[in-house]
Order: C-alpha cells, then structure tokens, then sequence
C-alpha cells in the first residue's frame, strides 16, 4: 500500500531539458557514427595555491541505428584535478577519489517513434529528473554543478542504469511524462525510480518558458531503520523549477538572456535536505558573455563519527569568450557567503569541441 | 430552443483539416504554399528574421511536427538540427528516407561543393557545398518541381491541384526573368564585399561580384586585421557595396564603409528576413531594387 501510495506521488515533475542553440555543423554519414569529442582544461587558485590540468574529456558517437531507433555511446573522464588541493591528508585521499578515469557515461538505445507518442530508452542514461541534471557540463554556464546536483545526486549527477518511458500528452503546448527506473541484483546499488514533467510555453518568437517538477523514490541497498529492518520503497526526493530564455530570432548569434531556477529536496540517513540554485546569463556579443548564480543547500558533513547537518551559501560570476562555436574560456569567481573553512577562488577553464557534436535532447 | 442550437452544433460534422506540411524554413514554406495551393496547410520552423546557422531549438518547433504529414528541409547540412525535433516528435512519417522527408536541394544546381577533404580550420565549411541555393531563382524552380512530385506521391488526390500550381509558378518564373532583366543588366560585375559567404547563388543570378568577405572564414567572427586586409582590398579594387544580412551585425560594415566611402546594403537572404519581403519572388523583387538604387545613388 506504502509503495503504492509511492508510486502515485511520483507522478510529478521534470521538465525538458533547456532548448538548445547549436551551429549548423552536425551530421551524420551513410555508414559512420557521429564521433565528437570534448576537451576541458581547468586551473584554480584557492587558498594562495595554483592548481590545474586536463579536467574533464568526453567522447562521443552517435548516430541513428535504423529507421526506429537511435544509439548514443558517451565515455567520460573526469581527472578530479579540482578537488585535488587540499590542505588535510584525509581529503586529499579523497580527492584523488573524485577522478574517475575513463567510464561510460551514457549507452543507450532510443526507439524514438512507438505507438502513442511513446518513446523508449534503454541502457545507461543521465536521469531527467529537473532541468540541470540531463545536461552535460560542458553545456552549462558555469564550471562545475551547483551543489544541489553533486550533494544530493553524487558527484557527476544521477544516471539510471535501466529503462526511460517517455510519453507525449496530446495537448496543444510541449507535455511531456517521463518515468525512469533501475533495479540491478547488486547488493550495494539502490534501486530507484523517478517520475517527472516538462512543459514548455512559447511566448511569442523571443521568449520561451520551460518548467519542470519530479519526484524520485527508492529502496536503499544498506541503509536500515533504527529497529534494523531493511527500509521499503520511499519518496525520497522531489524537485522543482523554470526556465525563462529570451533570445530573439534576429540577434541569436549576439544576445540571450537565460533565467533559471531549481530547488530539490533529497532524503539522506532520514534527514530531508533541501537547496536551491538561481542563475542568470547574459550574452552581450558574439564572443562574449557573463553569468551569475546564487545557491543555497543543506548537506551532511561529518565531524569525527558524528554526521551533522549544515548549511551552505555560495554565490558565482563568470565571464566566457567564445573565438568560435567550437571553443570557449572562461573566468569564474566563487564566495562562499555562508560556509566554513571555505576561501573564494577563481577557476579558468578553456572548453573545446571537435566532430559533430548532436544537440542533448530536451 | 437553445438546447436544439447545442445538439446542433454538436451534431455538426466537423470540417476536415488539410493535411499539414512542414518546412524547416520560411523559404521552403513561401514555395510550397505556392505548389500546395488550398490542398494542404503550411506551416514552417525558422522564421525568415533568424540565422538558419543559429537556431534557437524549442519543444514548440517539435509540436508542429507531431501531426505533420511531412516535413520539407533545405539539407546540404544547413538544418541538421531539424533531426534532433523529429526525434522529439515521435512522427515516423518524417524520419529520414521515409516518404515525408523531402530533401528540396534534390536536383539544384549546388555552388561550392569541395573537392578536397575540409575541416573547420577553414571555418563553418558545409561539406556538401554552399546551401544557400535558393537565393538563385533557378533553383527555386526545381525545388518547386521536386514539391510538385513529392506532393502528388503523397496525396495522389491532389495531384492535378498541385500541377495546376506548379504550371502557374512556372509561368510566373518566366515574368518574373522578364521583369528583373534590366535591374540585372545593371549589376553585372558590380563588385560587392559581402559579411559571410552566403551571396553566390545570388551572385549567379545577379551578376554582382563579391570579392571579399567581412567574416575572415565563414562563421568566425570579423577580425580587426582581417577587416584592415578588406579595407585595403575595397581601396584598391573601388569596391562600392558591403551587403549585409538583417541578422549580422552593422557596426563593422558601417565601420568599414565610412572608412572606404562604401555604402551598406541590408539584403533579405531569405523570406521574411525583411518586413516587406512577404513570399519567394519579393526576396528578389526587394534585393535587386536596393541594389541598383544603392549603386546608381
């Protein structure tokens, strides 16, 4: 009854991923993938010290597979070089743990044309739960995720490891229901689901509004109640959010405006943690552009043997230069408004691309 | 008496929509209305103000083509990313190689097609060739020709209707060579600077002569010693003309032309890039009246 009950609140929200600007240039031949790559170079000073190297690589291919479905194989490395400067033995362990070598990201079958506007992906996919976790870092406006993306989803996002049933309502505006879910036989993986919507409002040619909202339950592997019984299948996190993006048709390639917001809750050890991020974009030229984000989340922090909860405020600017489509630098200053042992700092990243890079679905 | 008025409406048979067909342009959109006729509806993605090499992709573009029967492209790679919204749509119909996907650059006359292996040091190169065709009429004809046939295949009871169309587009073509005639006399070997490479097919028509352009390669932005090289080359070859799109910028052509006593002319690449610009013949209509006064003025 529990999970049924479950099942019904994770009827909620997610919303499309954002709209994408892309170039002309991505295609596909008659026989070969589209293979892409992405390079990411990152220096940080923190703390009076300079540190930096390669940061993140992702290799792509992807092509259609017949006349009913499509394959998309990522692989990802991520070196962990930020986290690599620390002042404490124990988290410079740690830190060596955040890279991750080369893994597959993403390995997924899409059959994009069932009956019923249905589509269904199989394989390993990021998780469309909100607006920011779909979205690959190098497409997003600031150097890493906000926390409520890594504290609460892990350090690279949520991904599914099973199936994705996506459903377009037949309404006159974008609706879209997705439910994603993996079960797997190993002992220490969770079993999860999650249930969202994306809608998206046109607001004349310029102006388009996306929201979003989701739910996501599970069954955790270890985690027992205090009379040590294996825990059931619970709601355990939700989300909500928008996006607003002004980009008129004309001046595309020199201006945009991007607002976006999203809050999240996620039930950790039987504490409901809650945060929230706000960020604005602005392009003002063709090479140039400057965003700002403000972000706010509850996270567990371990003191000793003791795990406590606490807050933690950070805000964000950050200026890119694109000489081209295909690179881009970028300049980002982070305070920490609320947060201990913690200093401000500056990350450089240069970002470049190479092959066709497909537009992520929305 | 007002409940016979509802049952009444409610027993109206509802009128049957036409079938709708899609362009990923405003272009494409101007010829097939032209060739559809009042046998299908028309709609299109790209409006004709926005740079088809800089589309903003929304879940509404995919909503026009969840109920269309097909969807037209101008292919040659300038709108690739209409692929990506028919996955999102879920319409088989439209998916390549089925019979609602119609490539309209079938059969046209292709300008810059490379013959050696290209990479993006030389910029955003379209390695299938310049798609930019129809700015040369020629080429607006077998596109309406290619429409005319994929049209009859797929509503076979409309095919009379569509060459009926076709016919009238055809004579219309012919009137309209008849009636541009003088203003291309004019033009030819006029010698233009253009801000991207997307004037040839124009060009060929016309007669004018772009002999540079503001973009060092195509899609990278103007340079500062890239524009001293155009300014030097405008100088030496009396060049009198920088034609401009509607969505590039105008600071570096005005720029360029106060320094070279050039004049700036805004130009429609495509349908509705321009408010008057209303249908395919206006494009060449407006763009040869401009530039004739521009270089006569």
């Amino acid at each position: 009854m529990r999970a049924s009950l479950a099942l019904l609140a994770v009827i909620v929200f997610s919303t499309s991923s954002p709209a994408q600007q892309i170039g002309s240039a991505f295609g596909y031949s008659a026989e070969n993938p589209g293979i892409s790559a992405v390079g990411e170079i990152l220096a940080r000073y923190e703390a009076g010290e300079w540190g930096g190297g390669l940061g993140n690589a992702e290799l792509g291919f992807q092509a259609p597979i017949d006349p009913f479905g499509r394959a998309d194989i990522l692989l990802h490395y991520a070196s962990g070089v930020l986290h690599a400067h620390h002042e404490h033995e124990d988290e410079e362990e740690e830190a060596h743990e955040h890279g991750t070598g080369f893994a597959v990201e993403e390995a997924l079958i899409t059959l994009t044309s069932l009956p019923g506007k249905t589509q269904l992906s199989a394989g390993r996919m990021r998780s469309r739960i909100g607006l920011l976790n779909v979205v690959h870092l190098h497409d997003f406006s600031f150097i890493e995720y906000p926390r409520i993306i890594t504290d609460y989803w892990g350090e690279e996002g949520l991904s599914v490891d099973g199936l994705r049933l996506s459903w377009l309502a037949p309404l006159p505006f974008w609706t879209e229901v997705v439910a994603e879910g993996q079960r797997t036989g190993v002992e220490d993986a969770t079993s999860f689901g999650t249930g969202g919507l994306h809608l998206f409002f046109p607001m004349g040619e310029s102006v388009g509004l996306g929201l979003t909202g989701f739910g996501y339950m599970d069954k955790p592997a270890h985690e027992e109640t205090e009379n040590n019984e294996p825990q059931d299948w619970g709601l355990n996190g939700w989300g909500t959010g928008f996006r607003l993006k002004w980009v008129p048709p004309e001046r595309a390639l020199y201006t945009h405006v991007l607002l976006q917001a999203e809050l999240m809750s996620r039930a950790v050890h039987e504490d409901d943690l809650f945060g929230f991020y706000a960020m604005t974009e602005y392009k003002f030229t063709r090479r140039w552009a400057a965003g700002a984000m403000f972000e706010h989340n509850e996270h567990l922090h371990q003191h000793g043997e003791e795990t406590e909860t606490e807050e933690q405020s950070w805000g964000s600017l950050a200026v890119s230069y694109q000489p081209s489509e295909f690179q881009r630098m970028r300049a980002q200053f982070d305070l920490p408004v609320d947060v201990e042992e913690a200093d401000s700092r500056v990350t450089l990243q240069w970002t470049f691309l190479i092959g066709p890079h497909k537009p992520h679905s929305y | 008496m007002k409940f016979a008025a509802v049952l009444l409406l409610l027993l109206a048979v509802p009128g049957v929509a036409k079938p709708l067909v899609v362009a990923t342009t405003e272009d494409l959109a101007s010829i097939a209305t032209a060739i559809a006729g009042d046998e299908l509806a028309v709609d299109f993605l790209a409006p004709g103000s926005a740079n088809t090499h800089a589309i903003e992709l929304k879940p509404s573009y995919a909503m026009k083509l969840v109920k269309a029967r097909a969807v037209i492209r101008m292919g040659l790679g300038l709108d690739n990313w209409v692929l990506s919204l028919i996955d999102n749509a879920r319409n088989r119909a439209l998916v390549p190689g089925a019979p609602g996907h119609i490539d309209a650059s079938e059969g046209c006359s292709i300008l810059d097609v490379p013959t050696d292996a290209v990479d993006r040091s030389m910029g955003d190169v379209h390695p299938f060739g310049n798609p930019h065709y129809l700015l040369d009429p020629a080429n607006g004809l077998v596109v309406a020709r290619n429409l005319s046939q994929r049209f009859s295949a797929l509503f076979p009871a409309s095919e009379a209707a569509f060459r009926r169309n076709l016919a009238a587009f055809e004579v219309a073509y012919e009137a309209k060579q008849q009636e541009w005639g003088p203003m291309v006399a004019q033009l030819r070997g006029v010698k233009v600077v253009t801000y991207h490479r997307m004037w040839g097919y124009f060009a060929r028509f016309s007669g004018i002569d772009p002999v540079a352009e503001i973009e060092p390669k195509p899609g990278i932005p103007p340079t500062a010693s890239h524009t001293r090289q155009v300014i030097d080359l405008m100088r030496a070859q009396a060049v009198k003309l920088i034609v401009r799109s509607p969505f590039y910028e105008s600071k570096t052509p005005e720029s360029m032309a106060a320094q070279t006593g050039a004049k700036v002319v805004t130009l429609a690449p495509q349908v509705g890039a321009l408010p008057e610009v209303t249908d395919y013949w206006a494009m060449f209509d407006i763009n040869l009246r401009r530039l004739v006064g521009a270089q006569g003025g």
